[in-house]
């Protein structure tokens, strides 16, 4: 099912430190984070929000960020999510991979509502692709 | 003229006992007190003093820090430390931030470090709209801190914050949450 930005945004963590002045909250340790049937886990999860109504307008993940939804799994060093797009940027090794099928570069921009992800390489990380034909998830692109 | 004495006689005895009459009435009453005597309650042998609707104002330089206000204080000399009840400790934050006001059932007020240990439902509400409500809270006074080592609960507008033991700064209204920490965050339309 299609995740909305409006979704609340359900978020564990071993602590929490607050800032209301600039309106971020940071959390650290063994994080878990939920919205919908995506789910996120890292190391430090910066939630900063916007106008009066708290609206979320980023989510930046640092360390051991895996993302999980459906069949597809992405991972990577750093992570920024665009809650109003649906977006996430993937950075620091990047990969997406789906049932057998891996992709990698040197950024990911991963689609949350559309099974796509746009794979951009950089001098040093060429864009690779492993995708086994009619294989299992014949259709799902990662 | 034996009948004019004793007229003489038996009216000199009806003025005596008149005059002692009169003496005997006045000190009754100077015995009594006309003044009615005020029901003075006994004071529980480690109250020096109870004071009713006491308030205290903190002032820095002539600014106001902070204003505890309590129904009912029982000030103990030789622990140096006022029980409140109904207590209401309000807090003057940065002209941005605005008052952050809690309130709890009791507190303990340290004379000596002016810090404040409330308990008993104690909810604090900042002029932004963030709740937090806690079991206990301490406000220590030379940090503008303030601590709890209980599972702390936070409201502002659609998201809610919670976790165990908290250090908050009630300047900056920067705050940590120590352990077990779960949020929710919900969008809403801006205001």
């Amino acid at each position: 099912a299609p995740i909305s930005g409006n979704e609340p945004l359900k978020v564990k963590s071993d602590n929490l430190t607050a800032d209301n002045e600039k309106k971020t909250a940071t959390f650290e340790g063994k994080v878990v984070a939920h919205q919908g049937e995506l789910t996120l886990y890292t190391d430090r999860l910066v939630v900063s929000s916007a106008g009066d109504g708290n609206e979320l307008s980023k989510v930046e993940a640092f360390g051991n960020v895996r993302i999980l939804q459906g069949i597809r799994q992405a991972t990577g060093g750093h992570a920024v999510y665009d809650p109003k797009r649906g977006v996430i940027l993937l950075d620091g090794n990047p990969r997406v991979v789906v049932g057998d099928d891996v992709v990698t570069g040197k950024v990911i921009t991963y689609f949350i509502n559309e099974q796509r992800s746009i794979v951009t390489g950089g001098p040093k990380e060429r864009v690779e692709a492993v995708i086994h034909p009619g294989g299992k998830n014949v259709g799902a692109k990662p | 003229m034996n009948n004019f004495n004793n007229i003489k006689r038996f009216l000199g005895l009806v003025a005596i006992v008149a005059s002692l009459l009169v003496v005997g009435t006045i000190l009754l009453r100077m015995d009594h007190g006309m003044v009615p005597k005020l029901p003075v309650r006994k004071l529980p042998l480690q109250v020096d003093i109870s004071l009713q609707k006491f308030h205290y104002t903190e002032t820095k330089q002539g600014v106001k820090r902070w204003d505890l206000a309590a129904e009912k204080a029982e000030y103990n000399k030789k622990k140096d430390l006022t029980s409140l009840a109904t207590v209401r400790l309000t807090v003057a934050g940065a002209a941005k931030f605005g008052d952050l006001v809690i309130t709890a059932d009791r507190a303990l007020y340290h004379n000596g470090t002016r810090d404040v240990v409330l308990s008993g439902n104690v909810t604090g509400v900042s002029s932004k709209g963030l709740r937090f409500s806690a079991s206990n809270l301490s406000y220590l006074a030379s940090r503008s801190l303030l601590v709890s080592e209980e599972r702390v609960r936070f409201s502002d507008g659609g998201n809610e914050l919670e976790g165990v033991g908290m250090e908050f700064q009630t300047q900056t209204r920067r705050f940590k949450l120590k352990k077990d920490v779960s949020a929710v965050f919900r969008q809403q339309e801006a205001r």
